[in-house]
Formats: structure tokens, sequence, C-alpha cells
């Protein structure tokens, strides 16, 4: 899947659980700067990027993403690993 | 519309967005942990008016706590499930016309007990019984409590795919979303169910179908059909609907094939499990199987959208799909092995699922049978004579709780000869026998070709001397035999008894019930706003004769 697609895909699921307007989600946003964005959104986010987008996620690099630019560099860099 | 509640004692969230994608917007969900609380306080959201149901999900492990980091003990296990129970029992007491959906109980396979657990008296699967006994049990008082099989979904997807153990470290979520949305659909298959959304026929084809080969080609002799091989797939597959006609299911058949042929295969073949009279209506012939669909629907009285079509050829599939959009035709598996689990997975769970088996269920194939034969000598006599000779017996019942779940059925399932179309569940065709100032009347029927059980059901709301009508019912069975006008006439010499001196009723126009559109008219009462009706009690009592009379 090319860049764009992929940060539009997760930019789509972001927009669906914080009940935003996807234009107003940026690449380089962290996610405590998306208004309301709270705990049980960045569960369901990362929920649904791991189904939506076919990738495994441990924890510990749950734990650690805090900025949409790296969930995306996650993406890219597990699907590297699986093909 | 009304609500679902979700209580839970983990974290359920993540189903929020599943029932947005659904169109469901406005569902309660109880804070982590606060099921118990809820159910018990009479402020929170669960008593709300428009919350009918509450679905309760137990996660097994947490509600044993740190029980289940240690050797198990069953009654201690027990008592935590009686916690349960025992704030549900508080809620239905005082809510008896809401719902309680409760999930079964399922422990994780990777117990640190290995093989003790089924070799020794320390046993989680002791425990699990245990405690699922123990709301099987609570069902038993309590009638507005239904179970949801969860071990089901975890068995049928597997552990591993509907659990998801990261996010219960990350957030007290324990499924992954494969295993929320299978939750949510099968929870929502249930509710269906319990309202009565379920089919009625069972349409058949032939070749290829209930049995391997073509009759026409292959002959008695080598069509597959047998204890081994694929022959025993076709078999079990015979085996499995002839059970599910124990459960109401009406059986018919349209195949394309020379009726002959036909009849010689159910009569000579050995490991023919289903009988030629185990079809109600069988169209073996060289018609368009639209055609025959239509014929068999107008014939069993039913709708189309009653019907479900199982036929191995993709072309008769995509006929009746596209000209019947209404008939359920469910795709049939590639893979012949798959069959049978198929057929339960893919056409008894989704259209004919059940909650109750009724007496009448039981009998069904008869019923049709009967009512069947019933038409072939409508053909031959005249109507008035045909209705004489039946001799038609007719029992009324009146609040009777013994027929509930029949009158619940009648009130989800008849649809042409029913003025209000009003559905009701079990709880509120309860309330209404238990309430003073309502009745519900049941009209039992009998001829010389048997008894159908219950076919008729009225209810009728007493304000002062005024009776209302707020369902009236004939199953369409037993239309056209005068049985919807004594019915009627039974009813108002009992409101006659309890100085009920005049009636008011209305009908409520829908795509299928035109059948009874002018059935208050015909009765005598009069039309005083368009599809609402009045008439004085003596006034109607004195035209009985004539409405009843046969000529």
């Amino acid at each position: 899947m090319s860049l764009e697609k992929l940060s539009s895909q997760v930019l789509s699921i972001i927009a669906d659980v914080t009940r935003h307007d996807v234009s107003t989600i940026f690449l380089n946003q962290s996610f405590d700067e998306i208004e309301n964005f709270d705990s049980m959104e960045r569960l369901n986010l990362f929920l649904r990027v791991e189904n939506e987008c076919h990738v495994q996620f441990t924890i510990e690099e749950i734990m650690k993403m805090e900025t949409i630019k790296a969930l995306i560099s996650g993406i890219i860099e597990k699907q590297k690993i699986s093909s | 519309m009304q609500k679902v509640a979700f209580l839970s004692n983990i974290n359920m969230d993540p189903l929020k967005s599943h029932l947005r994608d659904m169109g469901i917007e406005d569902s309660h969900f109880s804070g982590y942990n606060q099921h118990l609380i809820d159910l018990i306080n009479p402020s929170s959201i669960v008593y709300n008016d428009d919350v009918e149901i509450v679905y309760m999900h137990l996660d097994a492990a947490e509600l044993l706590k740190d029980q289940f980091y240690t050797f198990p003990d069953v009654e201690a296990a027990v008592e935590r499930i009686d916690d349960v129970l025992n704030a549900i029992k508080t809620f239905v007491t005082r809510c008896p016309h809401k719902y309680v959906i409760i999930s079964n109980i399922v422990f994780p396979p990777h117990l640190f007990l290995t093989f003790l657990d089924l070799n020794t008296e320390y046993s989680f699967t002791k425990v699990e019984e245990a405690m699922n006994q123990r709301i099987t049990d609570f069902l038993k008082d309590h009638s507005n409590v239904i179970i949801y099989d969860f071990d089901r979904i975890v068995k049928l997807h597997g552990y591993k795919v509907i659990y998801d153990e990261k996010y219960w470290y990350l957030g007290r979520i324990k499924y992954s979303q494969f295993g929320f949305q299978k939750i949510l659909e099968e929870l929502f298959h249930l509710i269906a169910t319990f309202r009565g959304e379920t089919k009625k026929v069972l349409v058949l084809d032939l070749d290829n179908t209930i049995w391997g080969g073509v009759i026409g080609e292959d002959g008695c002799g080598r069509i597959q059909l047998s204890e081994d091989g694929i022959g025993r797939i076709y078999r079990d597959f015979q085996k499995m609907i002839k059970a599910l006609t124990r459960t109401g299911v009406v059986l018919a058949i349209n195949s394309k094939n020379n009726e002959a042929d036909a009849l010689e295969a159910f009569n000579n073949v050995s490991m023919m499990h289903l009988k030629w009279d185990d079809f109600v209506v069988k169209k073996i012939n060289w018609n368009n199987k639209v055609l025959n669909m239509q014929e068999i629907a107008e014939e069993l009285k039913v709708s189309l959208d009653s019907m479900v079509f199982i036929d191995d050829n993709a072309f008769e599939r995509d006929l009746v799909r596209q000209h019947l959009p209404e008939v359920c035709v469910p795709e049939f598996p590639d893979d012949l092995a798959q069959l049978n689990s198929w057929f339960v997975s893919g056409v008894v769970y989704p259209y004919f699922s059940k909650l109750h088996v009724t007496k009448e269920d039981l009998k069904k194939t008869e019923h049709y049978q009967r009512y069947m034969r019933r038409k072939e000598e409508e053909y031959t006599l005249e109507l008035s004579d045909f209705i004489e000779a039946l001799n038609i017996k007719l029992t009324l019942h009146k609040n009777d709780l013994n027929l509930k779940i029949r009158l619940t059925q009648l009130t989800q399932k008849t649809n042409q000869f029913n003025l209000t179309t009003k559905r009701y569940t079990e709880m509120e065709v309860t309330s209404f026998i238990e309430n003073s100032n309502s009745d519900v009347y049941g009209l039992n029927y009998e001829d010389k070709y048997g008894a159908e059980g219950t076919i008729g059901e009225a209810i009728i709301h007493r304000e002062g001397d005024v009776a209302v009508f707020d369902t009236y019912l004939i199953s369409c069975r037993v239309i056209g035999r005068k049985v919807e006008e004594q019915f009627f006439f039974l009813i108002l010499d009992d409101l006659k008894t309890k100085e009920v001196r005049s009636i008011k009723a209305n009908y409520i126009p829908t795509k299928k019930n035109m059948l009874s559109k002018d059935f208050y008219k015909r009765i005598g009462m009069h039309e005083i706003k368009p599809n609402e009706f009045q008439a004085d009690l003596d006034e109607i009592l004195s035209h009985r004769g004539e409405l009843l009379s046969l000529s």
C-alpha cells in the first residue's frame, strides 16, 4: 500500500474514532493535540488500526507511539518485516 | 426506538464504534465495573423508560478476581455469580417489562492447572459448569432473563481470534475487533430471535441438494445417499433438515424434475431419510422456479419473506433472488464437506433460530398437511357444504397463562389476518393477561381432520363500558371458514357478561394485511374515521345469525 493511501486510511480511522472532520487532522499532530482524544479513543484507534491495516503491535510499541506520524511509520515498518 | 444498555465487569467500550457502523448511535453503556450498582440503583441508566434490554457481559476470570489465580473453589465461585444473579433479580422484579440477556461463563483454555483441571477436584471446568448451571436454574423463575451463548462464539471462532490480551493490560479490554464484531452480531441475532423475526418455510431443490446426482439421469440406484463418503454428507443433511421440522419449520420442494422420478426416489431409495410426506408442498415440474416459489407461498398462505430457498444451482439462486428479493437465498457451499456445518451456521442460525418450541411447532408439518387436504376438498365442494362437512369445533380460552408462549408467537408471526399487526413480547402478553382491565382471548380450532391448536387471538382493553380491540388475529390456515366471525361473536358474548355496551376497534394497514381490511365493516361496525370503528354491542349481536349463515 502506498504511503498516501496508508496515511489517508489511518487519518480516516482517527476521524471516525474521535468523530472529527478528517481535514482537521494532520500527519504531524500528536494524539494529544486532537481535541477530546482520550485514552479510550486511543485504545480504540489501535484496535482498529491493527485490524484494518493488518498489523500487530506489542504493548510496548503502543505505549511509545505518541504521534500519528509515528503510528504510520510503525505500520510501514511492520509491513516491511512481514513482506 | 427501544434501546439496549450494555453492562459488564470489563471494558466493552469498543462496541460503540461497531454500533455506530450499524447506525445505532445512542446505546447506553454503564461505567467500567459498574454492572452491579447500575442494576440495583433505580436512578441508573438501565431504569430509563427507553431501555428495553439490558445486556450483561461477564468475564469469568475478572468475576473470580484473585480466586482465578489460586486453586479453584466451586462454592466461592458460585457465590460470585449469585451476586450478579441477585442484582438481576432485583432489577427484573422492579422492571418486569424489561429483559436481561446474560452471557454464559467461559474460562480461557490456558489454565495454570494444566492436566490437574480435568483429573482432580481442582478444576476450573467444574467451576464453569457450576456457574453456568446456576444461571440456567435462575432462568426457570425469571422468564424475562435470556442466556447469550458466548461459549459458542469462542468455540466457533477460536479463543485466539476472539480475545486480545494486550488490550486487557492497556485498558481492561478483553477482545479483538473481530471478537467485538462477533459478540455484537450474535447479540442482535438473539434479540431478533426473541422478537420473533424468524422464517417459516424451507424450500429445497432435490438433485445435488438433498442427494448427490440427478435422479432423472442416474436413476434410484446411482444417486448418492449412503452411510459412507459423499452419500453420508447428504444423508446427514437430510437428518438435520428432518430435525429442523421438529421446531416448527415447514418443508417444500421446488425442483426441475419429473414428479414420478422424484416420487420413485422417495419410495425406493432405502437411505432416503426425508419422506415424501415431510414436504407439505411439492413443486416438481419444469416450470420457472420463481413461479413455483410464488405458488408455494400462495398455497401455504405465507408471505415470500418467510421463505428460505436452498438450491445448489447458482443460476436458479440468482433467478429467485432477482425476481423475488423477499425470499432469502443463501449461497450453497463450494466444498461439499462443509454442507452440514454451513447448514447450521448459514441457514438454521440466521433464519430459523428459536427461543421456545410450542406444541403447535412440534406438529406444524401435520397441521399444514391437513390444511392442504382441506384445500383439495374445497375445490370439489360448494364452500358452504365444505364448511359444514368440516365439523368445526372452536374453544375459547381467556387469560390463560399456559398459552402465553403461543399467544406471543401469534402476535409476532401472524401477518395476513391481523387487524393491527402489533408485535408483543412474552412479558407484554403476560402483563395483559394479568391486568384486570384487559383480556387476552385465545381460540383453539379442531375439525374432522384434527386439532390445529391455538389459531386465534384477541387482546381487549376495557374502559368503563367500552371494550377496545387492541389486537385481533387469526392464523391464515383457517381463514375463510367463518372462524374469524365466530371468534368475534364468542368474544362479544363474554364481553356482554362484563356489562360492556359498546366496542371500538381500528385497522392498521400494512403491506401484508389487506385480507383483513374490511373485516370490521363486514361484521357491522361503523367507520367513524378512516380505519376507526365503533359499534353498539347489542346491535352487532343482533346480526349474528346472518353473519354466521353459510348460505
